[in-house]
């Protein structure tokens, strides 16, 4: 063990996550960040399941979803597990806005991290409005010509932003595979920045105190 | 920071590790029954000559709703404007409240940008 920890340093890491003081005054409404966390590391962990089988593409989305609720094992548990989870994940970030902002917690010096705490959540409504599409069925489809549509309201530029979300003039194929890569890597991956974020300046500034 | 020592005592582990490991285990449970319970269906395929109106995500639904009120060539008002500067106002939120009076300036805009959502997803649901 001494071998190990000599090249690896795990003690000492654990040393400083394990012992890491907590201010005894904070109730169980500081759990709600922590639930959310909960909550985006399963939809991580089910994302990743879920795209051993799914394909993006016009052809095989739809089908690769009925084979996921029909016939693989478990498969049904897994889809309504990622997208309830996105749901609670939701939720919970709102409730945890709604604690920090009774706590006054957003005051400096915490400005940056409250930022970044509003990104997150819209980050992760972006999230919930990407993978809506990738079931590829009639609802998915008129969701996301109504959603993107909307971009298209915007004077001089709507034209060329709708066709940049979509990839085309219409929903498409090209949407399809658009929306799959925003969805199961670009916004994760800048919520896993954020979140990193998030969590170090709350480490280095510690909790905030209760008014 | 010897102040600071003094009046924390509590580490992470062991007083608080129990506790949490208990609140992972409670939100599995939840999200388990509910995604027993509740699973979602195959949906129909894709028909284009068959557009309907198609029902979001809860969290978009009071979008939807927003549009309804702003007519012809103000729409975008409703598409980008408002959901927009909401998402400004929020992160502007600590530059809002500098204390004092404009404390309570930054809860009223607050508590507006929470109630504004609430009242347009019920009217959603009720005209749906």
């Amino acid at each position: 063990m001494s071998a190990i920890d000599k090249r690896f340093k795990l003690s000492a890491l654990h040393r400083r996550i394990l012992k890491k003081p907590i201010p005894d005054n904070i109730g169980y409404g500081y759990c709600l960040g922590g639930m959310a966390f909960t909550f985006f590391l399963i939809l991580a962990a089910t994302g990743l399941m879920l795209t051993l089988y799914y394909v993006p593409s016009e052809a095989e989305a739809y089908k690769s979803v009925q084979k996921i609720t029909e016939d693989v094992p478990l498969g049904w548990l897994v889809r309504s597990m990622h997208k309830w989870s996105a749901s609670l994940f939701i939720i919970f970030i709102l409730l945890h806005t709604l604690r920090v902002f009774a706590a006054k917690a957003y005051r400096a010096p915490r400005e940056l991290n409250w930022i970044i705490g509003v990104k997150l959540l819209a980050l992760s409504m972006g999230s919930g409005f990407t993978g809506y599409l990738l079931p590829w069925d009639q609802k998915a489809y008129w969701a996301t010509e109504v959603g993107t549509s909307m971009a298209g309201t915007v004077p001089f530029i709507g034209e060329y932003l709708v066709q940049f979300i979509r990839g085309g003039r219409e929903v498409g194929g090209e949407t399809l595979i658009r929306f799959y890569s925003a969805h199961a890597f670009i916004i994760p991956l800048c919520i896993v920045a954020l979140l990193w974020m998030h969590f170090h300046i709350v480490r280095r500034q510690g909790i905030s105190k209760r008014l | 920071m010897k102040e600071r020592i003094e009046e924390i005592e509590k580490t992470f582990y062991p007083h608080f590790v129990a506790e949490v490991v208990v609140v992972i285990f409670f939100c599995l449970q939840i999200l388990i029954v509910i995604s027993m319970l509740f699973v979602p269906e195959m949906g129909r395929p894709i028909d284009l000559s068959r557009q309907y109106q198609p029902r979001p995500e809860w969290y978009f639904l009071w979008l939807f709703e927003l549009v309804k009120f702003f007519p012809g060539w103000s729409v975008v008002v409703g598409t980008v404007v408002v959901p927009l500067a909401s998402v400004l106002l929020l992160m502007m939120m600590p530059f809002i409240d500098r204390g004092g009076s404009s404390s309570k300036m930054a809860s009223i805009i607050f508590y507006l940008l929470l109630v504004m959502p609430v009242l347009l997803t019920i009217s959603y649901i009720l005209s749906h």
